[in-house]
């Protein structure tokens, strides 16, 4: 009997315990990489996790990269200040600054995306990557990663066509960041040339893999196309840049906006110039919410990006009923407050909170045309450089054009100011054509070479890669 | 007293046969009520021969010729004594919960304290239901050595913060683990909004008795969970005897113990208001649109809506008076094979903050059965409701107060309005936003509420194979399910607007299992050899469903349930981990006087990398108990003496479940499809921190009373789990990482005295100390790091854990009226070294957060039926950052915000005034930045607890059919008797972080204790 009890006893405490198993847990709202992408329809998925972190952090496309060079070329005014974004407009960025230090572990955390997808899509069984939806996805991921080192660069180095500048300094460029690394890599700024052939490179890869159809929410060959065209013309490559750029304007499916739908293609997804737009979601969790494009550029939101009054009478000065685009610029009231602002982020019309939903239109068919405007221009082709500025100002009048013949290099870059206004043009066109930069609210200027006109590489990642150079005067 | 007994069994059982020759005779009584004990057992020394007292205390007993002659007198719950057999003996038993060998609960067992070479601390029941504390790790405030208690606020169900020697680590974990009943639980806070304590689902009343594991020989048998110590909590039990019957009452009430948070009036806000704008308009060269200071100044304070008057007192608005109520019963007896257990508890408790409350129903069953001769079978039942209603609070250190809480609706009230208009109607008063704080205090249009129902059950069964070698199993089960609610009406700030109406639903059900099962064996031979040793397994499975679901845009304000709302968001998770352990322990004695010990534990984890996962922690100790030697029995002062030591190693595990994976999260959407992306780093070397303890230790006891305990304690951690910063390229920013090393030393000194005077009033007193050092040692790659919220404390090898970061803030220049920083810390205060902007001052440690000393004084004081208990509580050597008063000394800055009161009059308006506040400016200069003007001392002796109660006669009480009538009053937190800094709650957790949440309470409470 006794015995029989003590077995019972201990049976029972045996069944309840005995299951090693268990020490191999998961948890259930993630994957281990290897499981998580086993076929083309999971790389796809973290090829969309590149996308949706464009889509909802702060620092990027669809919040404060996609106004920064408009706040430092001189042509916003901090309306409001609710202390967000107004740092940028004043040239207040310091290397502990937080909105530098997330630009650059924003574009490097989307760029290691890539990586990372881009790795664990060499591990795909061959017969997955055999498909074409594979070299679609990898040419995604290539030409994107290009575009996040092309913005990095934008941000952190000097533009190559800068008078002066050493584009063989070492440690000049930014890190060229190509494959998955060790958690404790030391990392080093490459050159400036390394850094646009690295992305000048990275565009042309991808463009053997794209497709030319459309990619929704994403990159298709003409996108890529674009991208390279816009790199060129930064690079100096004139030629190259006009080729490519006509390329997209002969053969894409993009067309310009008309005087018709010019106010409505704002709020539309994939409106007609759109080569590259990111879709923003409606859902507090994946938008910026007001550190978005939307919040900043109203005066419901934080508001700290207007209309300065230098850009406004410009606007001013078009006469009524011609140039569309002067009502892109609009004075916004409420009991509080009130300024101009521009109305290009009005939101999405579905959308719960229009403020939060606008998407960044990261490159169209608009810039083409202004880049091979230029790029003709300094090649030496006026004839091309006319035809493409008058083929685009054409279209934004719905009275009374006027061709203009000889066009100068001011000529495109004011069109290009009023076209691409608050899109994060303006400080790098005037940079890149050696232009003195103005300040938003007073007299000064800034020479193209001024260290301030670069953001400081953060402490937090000198502190990490301590052979990392820092910019000067920072 | 009815002392019911284990008569009947001595009876049956232990007489033999009485071959008489000299009679002893007398009576015993108890020396706790001088009340006779009934069926006490007297048998004489090294026989079976005896008897027991009879309904009077009398006894009387025949011994034969050959016997001894000495008599043991012993009784459960007291002292057993050995007195010369006589006639007319009168014997006095003393309780045995005073007594200086005490059986303590260890791990995975109970020692007697003579015998236990480790370093552990026991608290007994008594000490631990102080009315108006509802969980137990706030009760234990000064009551033992190297522990240290603290809340990050006082709202009722908060959390208290354990810390025990010391801070166990940099970024995870510093709590130690809690086992109750012999099974580990999870404890800690499990809202991430508000401070909630799983703990206070345990009613301190049921408690029997709480040890704290110190050192490596007490606490490594728990192994991978023990590097921040161990408290072991065992709930009451039945007795044998007649049923008991007791019931209790508390009735108190609380206000803010400390004159915390006091704010400008109105007419002082105007004034410091208008001259912070005509500073402003002076500074800048004028505002266009205006013609003079005046002007600027008066058309600002009119958008202000502020007028030169006193409006309503928001302090006493906000932080009203709380009160509490606490009832209990409990029952409990049971006969000599078989003990019952049973209690019901109530409490509620309002707190300070308008809206908070507390609330907890609680009821215990524990019953012991013996099956047979060799198998006993115990059976623990806890269930418990908690209901905790408050606001969001800061216990997590985010950056910035809320708006909405209580502290922040406090600074943005506007001190020249009152609460309603004279229609009776609310006014806006929230500078800037226009809102009533009724509406967001009220408790309808806003409230976060956690309700936590949780079961606890063991069932437990001991086979006694041999007389040596027996078998315990101990299964349990955890249950907790946390509901977590909140919402945020249309009226109120952040509900209000375009959001009409936020609800948020969260809900955690967690359920642990355990089964340990151990064999003991036990035997003692050729009379001077003791060993003891056990060996087991036992595993532990932690299982967690999560689902959230939140809704906006109300189409009511009436009602808060989330249907009337439209859905925003909706999660859902599980999660698993397991634990698999291999845990031995020996201990052998000689004579009981020399001691040997050893343990080992072998722990498998899921937590960790797959080649990682085992880990062996051990220990080894040993004492002396010199007292027993020969040569010091002469000393006859010295009643019992012991030096003891020990060394090894504890563990612990990462508090993230899968950090050892890499991992791609699933929660993405991107436009209409869904997205993922990496989450984590792969790190399959993720593996245990580990600690190595060496304590070192005497206890002495003098004339039986007086008890001194001296220990050193080392205790140095390495592996430590780190978020260690990476560089961005790699996609993450930090990566979990065994790294650093810290180490904590210091010595714990503690005094107990027992009735000390040996006379009629009986004094008692308790009195520790500890000194902490506690050293960052090593850092990944040698590299300083910056941490916490504005990365202001620093960590640097070689320097303090806790070191604030900051820069040095000199003082008000009485000149020009600016705050004066140095630009260089590490030079001398001169005209080349000030700056005026603390963001151009250069940084430097300047404090340690932690107290160095730190502990507690108890007295108790019994005179007839009169007991008198007063507890101190001190610390020196601290440091606070005062972050609500950084707010609240912005210089004029924040239009919104009003200021602390002791600005007032203490500002500089003129060339001349020395004061310590610099000259108000709206622009702001760059005074009111974080630096040292908001780190103070933390140091004070505070009168913690202090309680009269009075026990009714027997004499009186006897009449009435009832045993113990006891009434007692008792207050906590009544007053500092020394404060290094005024005005402040200084009672915070080692870290220093003074949050803006509500303040300690000080709770007068009255009570009845009645039991028959």
């Amino acid at each position: 009997m006794r015995k029989t009890y003590i077995s019972a006893v201990l049976s029972g405490m045996l069944l309840f315990t005995a299951c090693s198993d268990d020490l191999n847990t998961r948890p259930s709202t993630s994957l281990p990489t290897d499981e998580a992408i086993e076929t083309n329809a999971d790389l796809q998925l973290a090829l969309n996790g590149v996308y949706q972190r464009v889509s909802r952090v702060r620092s990027l496309h669809a919040a404060d990269f996609g106004l920064y060079a408009d706040a430092k070329g001189g042509d916003t005014d901090v309306t409001l200040n609710s202390n967000q974004f107004s740092d940028v407009t004043n040239f207040q960025l310091n290397k502990q600054h937080s909105i530098p230090k997330d630009f650059y572990q924003e574009f490097s955390r989307v760029i290691a995306y890539c990586n990372q997808a881009l790795e664990a899509g060499e591990k795909l069984p061959a017969s997955e990557k055999a498909k074409a939806e594979y070299k679609y996805i990898k040419g995604q991921l290539i030409a994107a990663r290009a575009l996040f080192h092309f913005d990095m660069a934008r941000l952190f180095s000097q533009l190559p066509t800068v008078e002066g500048v050493d584009v063989n300094a070492a440690q000049s460029g930014v890190v060229i960041n190509d494959q998955v690394f060790n958690v404790f890599h030391q990392f080093k700024r490459s050159t400036i040339k390394e850094t646009y052939d690295f992305i000048i490179n990275g565009l042309n890869e991808s463009l053997t893999l794209l497709s030319k159809d459309k990619q929704p929410g994403g990159i298709n060959y003409y996108a890529a196309e674009a991208l390279l065209a816009r790199a060129y013309l930064y690079n100096g490559n004139w030629a190259e840049a006009l080729q490519a750029a006509e390329d997209v304007i002969e053969n894409s499916a993009a067309k310009l906006y008309t005087t018709e739908n010019y106010l409505s293609s704002w709020s539309a997804t994939d409106s007609d110039e759109s080569l590259f737009e990111i879709y923003l979601t409606d859902n507090i969790k994946n938008n910026p919410q007001r550190n978005g494009l939307g919040g900043y550029t109203t005066i419901e939101g934080y508001g700290e990006v207007g209309v300065n009054a230098r850009i406004l009478s410009i606007f001013d000065a078009i006469e009524e009923g011609t140039d569309v685009r002067k009502s892109m610029v609009k004075l916004e009231k409420n009991d509080k407050a009130s300024g101009w602002y521009v109305q290009k982020y009005k939101g999405r019309p579905d959308a719960t909170n229009w403020m939060y939903v606008n998407n960044p239109k990261i490159i169209r068919l608009a810039e083409v045309y202004y880049i091979a405007a230029e790029a003709a221009l300094k090649s030496g082709n006026q004839a091309k450089a006319d035809k493409y500025y008058n083929e685009l100002r054409e279209t934004r009048f719905e009275n009374g054009y006027v061709a203009t013949n000889n066009v100068t290099i001011d000529d495109i870059l004011a069109d290009r100011r009023i076209e691409l206004f608050c899109e994060n043009h303006r400080m790098f066109d005037l940079v890149r054509n050696n232009k003195e930069v103005p300040s938003w609210n007073t007299d000064a200027i800034r020479k193209p070479n001024a260290f301030d006109i670069l953001c400081p590489i953060p402490q937090s990642e000198t502190d990490v890669n301590p052979d990392m150079k820092q910019n000067p005067g920072f | 007293m009815r002392r019911l007994t284990l008569f009947l069994a001595f009876l049956m059982i232990g007489v033999s046969y009485l071959a008489a020759q000299t009679k002893a005779s007398g009576v015993v009584i108890s020396a706790e009520d001088n009340l006779p004990v009934i069926g006490a057992s007297v048998v004489i020394k090294g026989t079976t021969i005896g008897t027991v007292t009879d309904f009077d205390g009398n006894f009387t007993l025949d011994i034969p010729q050959d016997a001894s002659k000495t008599l043991v007198f012993s009784y459960v719950g007291l002292q057993s004594k050995e007195e010369t057999a006589k006639p007319n003996m009168r014997v006095v038993l003393s309780s045995s919960s005073q007594s200086l060998d005490e059986v303590i609960v260890v791990a995975y067992g109970t020692a007697k304290k003579s015998s236990f070479t480790g370093s552990a601390a026991n608290v007994k029941a008594d000490a631990l239901s102080v009315p108006s504390v509802e969980s137990v790790d706030k009760a234990l405030a000064g009551k033992v050595s190297g522990v240290r208690v603290a809340s990050t606020t006082g709202d009722p169900g908060s959390a208290g913060e354990i810390q025990v020697r010391g801070i166990g680590s940099i970024s995870s974990s510093t709590s130690p683990l809690y086992v109750i009943d012999g099974v580990p639980v999870e404890n800690g806070n499990f809202n991430s909004r508000a401070s909630s304590n799983i703990l206070s689902s345990l009613n301190p009343n049921d408690i029997e008795s709480l040890t704290v594991l110190k050192d490596a020989a007490a606490a490594s048998l728990y192994g991978s969970r023990a590097a921040n110590g161990v408290v072991i909590i065992t709930t009451k039990k039945g007795k044998e005897g007649k049923v008991n019957v007791n019931l209790q009452a508390n009735f108190g009430v609380s206000s803010m113990a400390t004159n915390s948070y006091e704010t400008m009036n109105g007419i002082e806000y105007y004034d410091y208001s208008k001259l912070a704008l005509m500073n402003y308009y002076n500074d800048r060269g004028g505002v266009s649109g205006f013609n003079s200071p005046e002007d600027y100044a008066l058309a600002q304070l009119d958008k202000r809506g502020l007028s030169r008057v006193n409006g309503e007192d928001w302090r006493d608005y906000i932080y009203k008076h709380g009160q509490e109520q606490n009832y209990q019963v409990s029952i409990s007896g049971g006969s000599a094979k078989s003990k019952y257990y049973t209690s019901f508890g109530y409490q509620d408790i309002q707190g300070l903050a308008r809206g908070t409350d507390f609330k907890r129903y609680s009821g215990v069953v524990n019953l012991n059965n013996e099956l047979a001769d060799w198998l006993s079978m115990d059976v623990k039942t806890q269930l418990s409701k908690t209901d905790q209603k408050g606001y969001r609070d800061q216990s997590n250190q985010s950056q910035g107060i809320g708006y909405g809480t209580p502290l922040g609706l406090l600074q943005q009230a506007n001190p020249s309005k009152t609460l309603k208009n004279e229609n009776g109607e609310y006014n806006a008063v929230l500078m800037g936003r226009g809102i009533n704080p009724y509406y967001e205090l009220n408790g309808k249009d806003k409230f976060l509420r956690t309700e936590n129902f949780r079961a606890l059950g063991n069932l437990n069964f001991t086979v006694k194979f041999t007389k040596d070698l027996s078998f315990k199993t101990t299964n349990g089960v955890d249950f907790s399910n946390a509901f977590i609610n909140e919402y945020w009406g249309p009226n109120t700030i952040d509900g209000g607007g375009s959001v009409k109406g936020m609800g948020q639903t969260d809900d955690y059900k967690v359920l642990a299992l355990t089964s340990s099962n151990i064999f003991m064996y036990n035997k003692s031979f050729k009379e001077k050899h003791n060993l003891d040793a056990l060996a087991g397994y036992e595993v532990q499975s932690y299982h967690r469903n999560y689902t959230q679901a939140a809704v906006s845009n109300y189409s009511t304000d009436k009602l808060p349930d989330l249907s009337v709302g439209a859905p925003s968001r909706a999660l859902g998770q599980t999660d698993k981990k397991f634990l698999q352990s291999f845990l031995s322990n020996v201990n052998y004695n000689f004579d009981n006087k020399y001691y040997v010990g050893a343990n080992i534990r072998a722990d498998r984890s899921s937590q960790l990398g797959a080649d990682k996962r085992t880990g062996v922690f051990y220990s080894v100790s040993g004492s002396w108990r010199f007292s027993q030697e020969s040569f010091m029995k002469a000393a006859s002062l010295i009643t019992d003496g012991k030096l003891r030591a020990s060394y090894g190693t504890n563990g612990r595990l990462p508090d993230s479940f899968y950090g050892h994976l890499p991992l791609y999260n699933f929660d993405g959407i991107y436009g209409s499809n869904s997205a993922i992306y990496p989450s984590q780093p792969a790190n399959k070397d993720l593996g245990w921190e580990q600690s190595k303890n060496l304590n070192i230790g005497t206890d002495i006891t003098l004339a039986d009373r007086f008890n001194f305990s001296l220990e050193y304690f080392r205790k140095y951690t390495s592996n430590l789990i780190m978020e260690v910063p990476v560089s961005s390229s790699t996609g993450f920013t930090t990566v979990l990482q065994n790294a650093g090393e810290i180490s904590n030393q210091g010595v714990d000194f503690e005094f107990h005295g027992t009735d000390m005077l040996k006379s009629k009033v009986k004094w008692n007193a308790d009195f520790s100390i500890s000194y902490l050092k506690a050293k960052v040692e090593k850092l990944p790659g040698g590299k300083s790091m910056n941490l916490g919220d504005g990365e202001f404390y620093r960590y640097e090898e070689g320097k303090d854990l806790y070191s604030f970061y900051f820069p040095t803030y000199v003082g008000v220049n009485p000149e020009t009226g600016l705050a004066e920083f140095l630009k260089d810390p590490t030079k001398p205060y001169s005209a080349d070294n000030v700056v005026n902007d603390a963001s151009k001052a250069e940084r430097s440690i300047v404090a340690k957060a932690y107290p160095t000393i730190s502990g507690g004084f108890n007295n108790q004081v019994v005179y007839k039926g009169f007991s008198l208990n007063v507890l101190l509580t001190y610390q020196f050597g601290g440091h606070l950052f005062n972050y609500p008063e950084y707010f609240m000394h912005h210089d004029g800055r924040r239009a919104a915000t009003n200021i602390s009161k002791d600005v007032a009059g203490n500002y500089w308006t003129k060339p001349g005034d020395v004061v310590d506040n610099p000259r108000p400016n709206a622009g702001g200069t760059g005074s009111d930045l974080f630096s040292t003007r908001y780190v103070k001392s933390s140091d004070f002796i505070r009168l913690k607890e202090i309680g009269l109660a009075y026990q009714l006669p027997s004499s009186i009480t006897s009449k009435a059919k009832l045993g113990n009538v006891v009434f007692n009053v008792t207050a906590t937190n009544l007053c500092f008797l020394y404060a290094a800094t005024k005005n402040m709650e200084l009672e915070v957790p080692l870290n220093g972080y003074r949050t803006g949440d509500t303040p300690l309470a000080k709770t007068v409470s009255f009570g009845v204790n009645v039991s028959f």
